[in-house]
């Protein structure tokens, strides 16, 4: 029971796949000279629609800023709005993690090289 | 543990319904994210020393923004240079008042925390950004001393020695002395125990340990290189480096019971 409401990530050095990824099919961006980012999705607890609105908004925070921490900023922010408060975004190339949240709102991907963690609690 | 299932279950409840954010609220709410903003924007100035790799319009503007942004920061920082050298007690008063800038905001999430845990009726909720890059190394070597820091007199020495004897040092923190000393001495337990170094056994024994001793929920981040945008309880925030280049993030939230 507990193992289910807690979730393990590790970041890209120490990431250590348990389960198959699985691969989205890029998204068709309005500039064909930019090469479309690849979305894996390592672990979820959270609706389809939801997990694609993050990568969505990832996405999109990715080409507005260069710092992570902006990154992360703009996707709590908008998930704070969207989905009321309390979100919680972690972005960046090496960590590893250990967190409690709400069931259904989990998602852990990876953006290229970056990885991205969001969920919600509190 | 046997309480889990039963917030899981109650929590499902609101999820079937979520509520929209009143824009009120919201309107009220957005001062308080640009001022903490403002307060970290001198911590990552070295960013800014990156050549943007794109040039449109979008990330002009967001320059200029900062830019405006920056002058503001400048007016603020005295201030709070005037609230750490208070005794902690001001410390924390003041930290509540500011947080009455939005306060209906705060007045609807005591109202939920009360009803979670009427031991910590005074608890509120603050957003927190925090960084750590390679660039942040020069700015923690520039300042030996770290990042903010409180006067506590004696407690400021023992928090000092304890830093320095397991090599961390402190980025930004909102937890109190002891908790401090806590947190660096668990790390640095767990550091030494393991056999080998894994970012995700540090984080799962540092949330382990806090969660069992001061009560749910804390979340733990333990990396080289990642930015965060949290929100965490008054009195629950730590961010701290070891050993030059490990960057540990610890936070707590408040956990919703059913009415």
């Amino acid at each position: 029971m507990s193992e289910d409401a807690k979730k393990n990530i590790a970041g890209a050095l120490t990431a250590r796949p348990n389960s198959d990824d699985q691969k989205l099919s890029p998204l068709p961006s309005p500039a064909p000279a930019v090469p479309p980012k690849k979305v894996i999705i390592k672990s979820a607890d959270m609706i389809p629609d939801m997990q694609k609105e993050a990568v969505d908004i990832a996405v999109a925070a990715f080409e507005k800023y260069n710092v992570e921490k902006d990154v992360a900023e703009q996707i709590k922010k908008e998930f704070d709005k969207r989905h009321g408060p309390t979100w919680h975004c972690i972005v960046g190339r090496n960590f590893g993690s250990y967190v409690t949240h709400e069931t259904n709102h989990f998602v852990y991907f990876y953006l290229d090289q970056k990885a991205v963690l969001l969920f919600k609690s509190g | 543990m046997a309480h889990y299932p039963l917030q899981r279950r109650n929590l499902a409840a609101p999820e079937s319904n979520p509520t929209t954010p009143n824009p009120d609220l919201i309107q009220t709410y957005k001062p308080s994210f640009l001022v903490k903003h403002l307060t970290n924007l001198n911590l990552s100035q070295p960013h800014k020393t990156r050549p943007p790799q794109k040039h449109s319009p979008l990330i002009d503007t967001h320059l200029q923004a900062k830019a405006i942004q920056e002058k503001e920061s400048s007016v603020t920082v005295p201030v709070k240079r005037t609230h750490k050298e208070k005794p902690q007690r001001h410390c924390l008063k003041l930290e509540r008042r500011e947080l009455g800038d939005h306060n209906d905001k705060g007045m609807v999430e005591d109202a939920k925390v009360v009803k979670g845990k009427p031991r910590n009726p005074h608890l509120e909720k603050h957003d927190v950004v925090v960084v750590a890059a390679a660039e942040r190394m020069s700015v923690s070597s520039l300042a030996p001393g770290g990042g903010r820091r409180r006067s506590f007199c004696g407690t400021q020495a023992n928090l000092r020695d304890v830093f320095a004897i397991n090599g961390a040092k402190m980025v930004s923190v909102d937890m109190p002395p002891f908790m401090q000393i806590h947190a660096v001495d668990c790390a640095r337990k767990a550091i030494d125990s393991m056999e080998k170094f894994t970012s995700k056994t540090l984080a799962l024994s540092l949330k382990k340990e806090f969660d069992g001793v001061y009560g749910p929920a804390w979340h733990c981040i333990v990396g080289t290189s990642f930015g965060s945008f949290v929100t965490h309880s008054v009195g629950g925030f730590l961010y701290f480096s070891m050993d030059q280049k490990l960057y540990i993030l610890l936070f707590k939230t408040a956990v919703q019971k059913a009415a």
